[in-house]
């Protein structure tokens, strides 16, 4: 059974948005039930966002940068499915959260409970939305739509078993892992 | 200054478009789509008072698909059902799609856009490197590398600021008597297409019979949507044809010069260094890839971010060389005062240099490496001329005071504001490794004297071996991959190239039997909206230095000293503008933007303004007519790609068009039918024909049928040897051949002694403050340097309102809540009491803008980037008082002579009296400096 974990090498990352742009166009307007509706438009709600990490100064020209893609963190322990009621929010056996559509409807808890800052309210359904892995792209054996698009191949989703070694010789990180959610993006590159 | 609410007036514009909506007795459905499309033109429209974010709120989506009534695990099927998956070209930034998709359609609609995949066979048949022991493949990467902006591809179709149907301005009437005075503040209304073709046929014949063919204007902005291959091939052929080509006499128009808006400082220093004409005098950068990655050791960015600005002319495609040029361990430094994305992915070390300081500190290099030895002796010898006056500047042993200064790191320290040993270490790592530059398509060069820093890219690259393995100049992106050799695509730029008319795109190159154009004015694109605004032009008549025609079309150097004269002996000036793109590209790129607003207001100057307008953006708010062009995907098209070698796309019809939207090739037929002249443009051949012919004069095998079916073809790759652009002329023992009066590389330019005196200053290439900048008195009062980026998610102006490119929070080029981002270093931020997302006015004596203030170190202090191609959104068009909510940076780019004639003290640099004539970039050139700004900034507070 395959696990599903995310690798994103933030080194060859150009910060180029087109994974955000790919992932607009895959959602906004089409529906993909039963794991998602249709993303309510284009501004504000950022499935898959570019994030930008600096570090230095430029009065020293010591300036560094770090693109981090964020989708969803497919968190082992997600604080949406503990914040969500009648089991709108649920992990499947592969790994991959979501939200039901249905169920979902008025718990903008969930929304809330995300430390990551990957679920948006769609205030027009009154449901919580947010990556759902491109699951439809998926079982149809395609890529996700931000690697497909990705111009750099900085992102790597596969079954985490097989993405282990690659995980540990890049010395891969998890963001933010002292709030025990045990996500399942992994980030390369970042210094230590 | 504030900002005037007029939510109010629109309501009642709003009421009274809908009287004449019933008047006209369309159907209540249309009417509400038209009232809509109105809306959107409303909101847009200068004065009216809506906010950006207003205008792109979304349209309530339709209600979203019930779920299935059985609980399904998968997504149905019927969700995924679809019309087909088609290549299609995305955008175009001159001619032919600059990134392809594969295009999903569904219930008339697009569904999905993703990058193009290839077959297995066809990524085998591409090119690849060898470097390093390593293979590099593109093939291995077997799908078009895209933007963001190609991907949104389906939001670019929704843009709400689309012009749905031909308008017409409220306060005009033909005739030439109609109020100019309200242009841009007024509103449109909906007229047919037979009553816009009537009105600009009868208004071209009215012009040319009351002013003569001079007082005709037609130009064009190279950067709206593909159609035909090059978004211009139909209207530069139509321009013809009203200039009267079929007529027994023919009067011609009003040509435009092209040349000064973009790279071309380049024109002069290439012109006056190694004698290249073509292409802004940038030389070839054939096979410098290659060249790179096989020999160099070093890769210097000056100026430079192609991670950024190679995006129009093929998406992200020259990322992945960056990335292996990193594999192979070179050394990337990037010299620029932002820390641009090719700088924080793939630099070394990055030097924040004072913008407009650039020279001082190649100076200091050449310094460095005449006192070390560290330059090639020998090639400077055989392979270049004046070397010796050249080293007297730079060691401060030539004439006069400015003569005697030795040009040191330390010297150049002050100015640059980079360390000396900085300038030390990188002048003897530059001179002992072999070493590649990346300065084509530079910041540098759009500064003031801009010309004198190409000059300088030149002559470091010539003291050390231009030409030998691994010692090249090029962009180090768009160009330089290795290309299928003996198969490219042959004349396939567009329709005029491809040989299937006898008419050129422009008159100077007109072919045999074709006369040329018999008008011989010409107006400069910078100087456009100056005749208009100011009396300068009639007392007395305004002169510059210039050759005719476009910066392609130029053939020997010398002709950059044309004298021009607007208006010319005999000829009107220009009363009737008939814009193409509507700012589609270059929206308002005139300095000081507000005077374009004047001189479309001012009476007795433009009678007519007809501007053909894919949307509603810049110029197109003042025109008298919008004449709506539909959008690549919305009519069939085909041109070249050159993302993954040489390929053709065909892009077939996707969506119906937008409204009542036509093709500019419907547009300009139109009109010419009106005019009588439209056979002279079809030449007994419809769209589809034109289409088809050039294609088939292309050298692909596919017949025209199969190539439509199969929507592209990729030219496969033939290993050739390597021939980097170079290497013919260090292969020359005496190296010559070059169109420079000595046939060689030239430190001292016989170019510019024969014309300014053999001891005239510009004879060598020098380091002058600008201005413009940190050393000019008026920094005192505006003490931060604005520069004026590409956007990332932009092609000049297009994409500014495109929906999905909006809150996109990186650097360089975000729209966020409606505002263009203005970063700022927050040291400067903090000077200022200025936070993250405030709303902050940048301001200066020429103008005023609000921007969205973002914080970074990524830029020095005391510079602030403002990404240019913001669409320009003045309180009151045409007041120089106004706040321009858009950002449009050149609202703030002021000439070196205000607009009020009042000329900066520049003194003449032959010691005689002071220039007459007006410049821009120098007082010997006329030109693009961006980048040379100064101004203020606070937070804004009003309303």
């Amino acid at each position: 059974m395959t696990r599903y974990a995310i690798l994103i090498d933030t080194s060859k990352c150009i910060g180029c948005n087109a994974c955000t742009i790919a992932c607009k166009d895959q959602f906004v307007d089409n529906d993909w039930p039963p794991y998602s509706s249709a993303q309510p438009g284009p501004n504000g709600d950022f499935w898959m966002q570019v994030m930008v990490k600096e570090w230095g100064k430029a009065a020293d020209a010591s300036t560094k940068v770090r693109y981090l893609a964020e989708p969803c963190m497919q968190c082992e322990n997600p604080p949406c499915v503990a914040a969500a009621t009648d089991g709108a929010a649920y992990k499947r056996p592969d790994g991959i959260v979501i939200l039901d559509s249905v169920k979902s409807k008025g718990q903008k808890q969930i929304v809330d409970a995300c430390p990551y800052g990957k679920i948006f309210w769609n205030d027009q359904l009154q449901i919580p939305q947010k990556c759902t892995l491109c699951l439809h792209r998926l079982d149809k054996g395609l890529q996700p739509a931000c690697v497909n698009a990705c111009p750099m191949e900085v992102i790597r989703v596969g079954d985490e078993a097989a993405l282990a070694s690659a995980i540990t010789d890049m010395k891969a990180k998890v963001l933010s892992p002292e709030l025990g959610a045990d996500p399942k993006v992994y980030y390369a590159g970042l210094p230590d | 200054l504030r900002r005037k609410k007029k939510i109010g007036n629109s309501e009642k514009m709003s009421e009274k478009k809908n009287e004449s909506i019933a008047d006209k007795k369309i159907s209540r459905r249309s009417m509400l789509k038209w009232t809509a499309g109105l809306a959107v033109a409303g909101a847009v429209g200068i004065g009216v008072g809506y906010e950006v974010s207003q205008l792109l709120t979304p349209a309530p989506p339709a209600p979203p698909t019930p779920p299935p009534e059985t609980v399904s695990t998968t997504v149905p099927d019927v969700y995924w059902e679809e019309e087909g998956a088609f290549p299609a070209g995305s955008h175009s930034h001159g001619s032919g799609p600059a990134e392809v998709n594969r295009v999903h359609v569904k219930n008339g609609k697009v569904f999905y856009v993703e990058p193009l995949n290839i077959t297995a066979d066809e990524a085998n048949s591409l090119w690849s490197i060898t470097a390093g022991g390593k293979t590099f493949s593109r093939g291995a990467f077997p799908r078009t590398a895209n933007s963001a902006m190609g991907l949104a591809y389906k939001s670019r179709l929704a843009d709400p600021t689309r012009v749905r149907y031909p308008l017409k301005r409220v306060d005009f009437t033909p005739g030439g008597a109609s109020d100019v005075t309200t242009r841009g503040k007024g509103d449109f209304v909906r007229i047919t297409w037979d009553e816009a073709f009537d009105t600009v046929a009868s208004e071209i014949q009215r012009v040319k019979a009351k002013y003569g063919n001079p007082a005709l204007f037609m130009y064009y902005s190279p950067h709206i949507d593909s159609q035909l291959n090059n978004g211009n091939a139909s209207f530069q052929k139509m321009r013809v044809m009203i200039g009267g080509i079929t007529e027994p006499n023919p009067g011609g128009f009003t040509e435009r010069i092209h040349e000064g808006w973009t790279w071309s400082t380049w024109t002069l220093a290439g012109s006056s260094t190694w004698g290249y004409t073509g292409s802004h005098g940038l030389a070839p950068e054939t096979d410098n890839l290659p060249d790179t990655m096989q020999n160099a050791k070093l890769l210097v960015f000056w100026g430079t971010d192609p991670t950024q600005v190679s995006l129009p002319y093929g998406g992200q495609e020259c990322a992945r060389w960056r990335q292996w040029i990193k594999e192979l361990g070179i050394r990337m430094v990037a010299i620029n005062p932002l820390f641009t994305d090719t700088a924080a992915v793939y630099c070394d070390q990055w030097i924040p240099i004072i913008p407009g300081t650039d020279v001082a500190m190649a100076l200091a290099i050449a310094n460095v490496w005449i006192k070390e030895g560290s330059y090639d002796k020998d090639y400077v010898a055989t392979h270049t001329s004046g070397f010796d006056k050249f080293s007297d500047y730079v060691l401060g042993n030539a004439a006069g005071p400015d003569g005697k200064i030795d040009r040191t790191p330390e010297w150049a320290s002050k100015i640059t504001g980079i360390p000396a040993d900085t300038i030390t270490a990188l002048a003897r790592e530059w001179g002992s490794k072999t070493t590649s530059l990346s300065a084509y398509e530079s910041g540098s060069c759009r500064t003031s004297y801009g010309h004198e820093w190409g000059r300088m890219m030149v002559l470091l690259q010539a003291m050390q071996g231009l030409g030998k393995p691994g010692v090249n100049i090029w962009h180090a992106g768009v160009k330089g991959n290795p290309f299928p050799q003996g198969k490219r695509a042959k004349g396939f730029a567009n329709m005029t190239t491809a040989g299937v008319t006898k008419y050129t795109t422009n008159w100077q190159s007109a072919k045999d039997g074709v006369p040329i154009n018999p008008c011989k004015q010409v107006l400069h694109q910078l100087n456009i909206y100056d005749n208009a605004a100011t009396d300068w032009a009639k007392n007395p008549p305004m002169t510059w230095m210039g050759f005719t025609g476009e910066p392609y079309t130029f053939q020997t150097p010398k002709e950059i000293f044309t004298q021009q004269t607007y208006p010319s002996p005999g000829c009107s000036e220009v009363h009737l503008v008939w814009r193409n793109g509507g700012g589609g590209g270059y929206g308002m790129m005139g300095t000081d933007t507000t005077s374009v607003g004047r001189a479309y207001q001012k009476p007795g100057k433009i009678e007519f303004l007809v501007v053909t307008a894919p949307r509603m953006e810049c110029e197109a708010k003042f025109a008298d007519i919008i004449l709506p062009c539909c959008q690549i995907g919305e009519v069939n098209d085909c041109g070249a790609n050159s993302q993954m070698g040489t390929m053709l796309v065909y892009t077939p019809k996707l969506v119906e068009p937008l409204g009542e939207t036509l093709p500019d090739f419907d547009i300009c037929a139109g009109v010419l039918e009106r005019l009588g002249v439209k056979s002279a443009f079809t030449e007994g051949n419809t769209y589809e024909d034109f289409l088809k012919k050039m294609y088939e004069a292309s050298d692909c095998p596919l017949s025209w049928e199969e190539f439509k079916a199969k929507g592209y073809y990729i030219f496969p790759w033939k290993e050739t040897p390597l021939a980097p652009a170079w290497k013919w002329y260090y292969d020359k023992p005496q190296g010559e051949g070059l169109q420079t009066p000595s046939g060689k590389i030239e430190f001292y330019s016989g170019l510019l002694a024969e014309h300014y005196g053999p001891d005239s200053m510009w004879c060598t290439p020098k380091y002058y403050d600008s201005p413009h900048g940190r050393y000019s008195p008026a920094a005192k009062k505006y003490p931060l340097q604005v520069v004026t980026p590409h956007s990332r998610y932009r092609c000049h102006s297009k994409n500014r309102n495109t929906p999905f490119l909006q809150n996109l929070r990186t650097f360089q080029g975000d729209i966020i809540n409606g505002y263009n981002a203005a970063s700022i270093n927050p040291a400067d931020a903090s000077a200022r009491g200025i936070k993250e997302g405030d709303i902050v006015r940048l301001y200066n004596d020429t103008g005023q803008i609000l921007c969205y203030a973002h914080l970074t170190e990524r830029v020095r202090q005391g510079v602030v980037p403002v990404p240019w191609g913001s669409w320009w959104d003045p309180s009151e068009p045409g007041n120089p008082d106004s706040v321009d909510k858009g950002g449009c940076c050149n609202v703030l780019l002021s000439r070196w002579t205000d607009a009020n004639g009042v000329k900066y003290d520049v003194g003449n640099p032959n010691g005689g009296p002071a220039l007459e004539g007006r410049f821009t970039n120098s007082p010997i050139w006329f030109g693009n400096h961006g980048h040379s700004i100064l101004v203020e900034m606070e937070k804004w507070t009003g309303a």
